[in-house]
């Protein structure tokens, strides 16, 4: 059962992320590209999906070097749980999407990402209890992964008080 | 004992970045904190610690959480444990609520909230009272007599949880038919909490006009409307400190609902008008005499409100599962009423005893105050005997047909033979004064209950010579 999980190097997907081949098939009603980007849209785009606010006020709650450790361990576990996410993508494996999404929830809202964090609860309520994920939530953790790696993206330009 | 001084808060959170993120907030805001990654790493500290506040995630890797606050109440009783959990998840903290918790929060947790959590959990506890609310010596002085009197099973259950959960934060949703003594409970609830201090606002969702409502739950400022003559408190910020009663919560419009919910989350209040929030420290304790669930399905409550409220629920039970309890309310009612009108009576007669054990008690307690009262007011003592009660209390002594189950279509719409012989508006007349008994007389409630505008209401019942 082991080999069969696929381990996703967050750093390295695309905003388009194409490297899902070998997931059960499913005829989603908008690609995983297309939410992911309504969900996390470019830089230019971020009112209202992304409120940096919070996290810019943490950060300077925390000082310099207690932010600088922040996010190195947001960055960390947001790839960890994308990890998970990927995981039991791989597996139509409907508890370890939970766990995942479980993660991200708290994440993506400690960070402001409203959106991803609503894909998240989204994803959260679909696969609770059940053993095996339906499509439409394959589709949802597809868009969670590609949203969640952009904004891992935006968070390296995020560099906390000097 | 200054903040610094104080125990170490500690934090259980398996999520490093979020481990860091709580310890940040809570040393600037100027707590001691301590953090564990696991469950066995969090009860070692627990062990070793002098800690009284503990923050924990229900979801752990290696342990699940709520078992662990269990051992922590074990060992240190008095902790308050704050849980955390995901939106979605809110099944699991209301059931650590049950188990003790002290309060639950929601993640992703705002900076606000948490704070306020901590600032509630280290509140010092008022000393609970030596008696519980078992009778009306002891009950609240704002209560009304007679209402939370009773020896049955029910009720002792409902006076035991009542006790256990006026301790904590916990929302208590308090449900039950018109008259049961829903706002006693919440007056029991606030009276034996370390709040009991404090101010008890009651606020009923269902007798303000919708477009005041809001203004009424989180005030206004001067000038946001016409009529805004001057600032005005809501009921949130005047329940600061204290319990924020909501009556007829499932009466509140679908846009008050979300600006309940956000206070809940936040617990800070925009008034009308205003354009900064306020925080404030309010117990909520809501009430409804509908099935709030069904409201839920309706679309006519929101499910994540519902969620957030139903923490822990008490369900007045009717008068008519209690029978003995009648007896009980009414000799206790007779007496208080018989001194306070300068009467004197000798009791209840066998007869009467025999009756108020067979009424159906639409109106509940509220109803057998008002007969008692009636009896009080226009005799002058002696027995109470049949002929003394008021006349249209015999109407529901009227032996009521056994439930069939329905055999055919047209069994279905059978209806009682007591109607079939009367004219319509006879039959009429007979289903609203049964509602306004229902409701206690109540005018409004009846009209909502039979969908008709109070005026028509109010028409009718001068029409027939009954106005009140």
């Amino acid at each position: 059962m082991h080999s069969a999980k696929r381990r996703l190097d967050i750093a390295a997907v695309s905003p388009s992320f194409n490297g899902m081949s070998d997931l059960p098939a499913e005829p989603p009603p908008h690609s995983a590209p297309q939410l992911a980007e309504r969900e996390f849209p470019p830089q230019d785009h971020w009112d209202g999906v992304w409120d940096r606010s919070a996290l810019r006020r943490l950060l300077g709650l925390a000082g310099p070097e207690a932010a600088a450790e922040i996010l190195h361990h947001l960055r960390a576990d947001l790839h960890s749980a994308c990890d998970g996410l990927g995981d039991a993508l791989s597996l139509r494996d409907g508890a370890g999407l939970h766990r995942a999404a479980h993660v991200l929830i708290a994440l993506c809202g400690t960070v402001g990402a409203t959106a991803l964090c609503t894909l998240a609860e989204r994803l959260h309520q679909m696969v609770e209890g059940i053993t095996t994920a339906p499509d439409e939530a394959l589709t949802q953790a597809r868009a969670l992964i590609s949203g969640v790696s952009l904004l891992c993206a935006a968070l390296l330009d995020e560099t906390g008080p000097t | 004992m200054s903040r610094r001084s104080a125990p170490p808060v500690l934090v259980i959170e398996d999520t490093a970045s979020l481990r860091l993120v709580y310890r940040t907030i809570l040393t600037a805001a100027g707590h001691p904190v301590e953090v564990a990654a696991s469950a066995a790493e969090g009860l070692a500290m627990f062990r070793a610690g002098t800690m009284r506040t503990v923050l924990l995630d229900l979801v752990l890797p290696d342990r699940e959480g709520l078992h662990l606050m269990r051992d922590i109440l074990a060992i240190r009783p008095g902790t308050q444990v704050i849980v955390l959990t995901a939106h979605g998840s809110v099944g699991k903290a209301v059931e650590a609520m049950r188990a003790g918790a002290h309060e639950f929060l929601v993640k992703p947790v705002e900076e606000a909230r948490l704070l306020a959590a901590l600032a509630n959990a280290a509140a010092p506890a008022a000393p609970r009272p030596a008696a519980t609310v078992s009778s009306a010596d002891t009950a609240p002085a704002a209560a009304p007599s007679g209402s939370f009197i009773g020896s049955s099973e029910a009720m002792l259950r409902i006076q035991g949880k009542i006790t256990s959960v006026a301790g904590s934060m916990a929302t208590v949703f308090i449900t039950g038919e018109s008259g049961t003594g829903k706002e006693l409970a919440a007056l029991a609830v606030h009276g034996a909490s370390a709040r009991a201090n404090g101010p008890f606002i009651a606020l009923n969702c269902g007798a303000i006009p919708q477009d005041l409502l809001e203004s009424e739950v989180f005030g206004h400022m001067k000038g946001s409307f016409t009529g805004a003559i001057s600032d005005k408190p809501g009921a949130a910020q005047a329940a600061d400190g204290g319990t924020l009663f909501l009556d007829e919560i499932c009466e509140m419009a679908p846009a008050l609902q979300t600006k309940l919910l956000r206070f809940l989350q936040t617990s800070t209040v925009v008034p009308v008008g205003a354009t900064k929030p306020r925080k404030v420290n309010v117990r909520i304790v809501c009430a409804t005499n509908r099935d709030p669930m069904d409201a839920v399905r309706r679309g006519q409550f929101r499910e994540d409100l519902f969620y957030r409220l139903f923490v822990v629920p008490i369900h007045m039970p009717p008068l008519r599962d209690r029978a003995d309890d009648v007896i009980e309310i009414a000799e206790t009612a007779l007496a208080r009423f018989a001194e306070e009108e300068g009467r004197s009576f000798d009791g209840l007669s066998p007869e009467v005893l025999a009756l108020f054990r067979r009424l159906p008690w639409p109106g509940n307690v509220r109803q057998v105050l008002n007969v008692i009262r009636n009896v009080v007011v226009l005799h002058p003592g002696g027995l109470v005997t049949p002929g003394m009660l008021p006349e249209n209390l015999f109407a529901q002594d009227e032996p009521r047909p056994a439930p069939v189950a329905p055999q055919s279509p047209a069994d279905q719409t059978a209806l009682p033979e007591t109607l079939l012989n009367r004219p319509l508006a006879e039959i009429e007349r007979m289903v609203i004064e049964a509602v306004l008994t229902r409701h206690g007389g109540s005018v409004p409630k009846a009209a909502r209950t039979l969908e008709l505008s109070p005026s028509t209401l109010y028409r009718k019942l001068e029409g027939w010579g009954s106005a009140r």
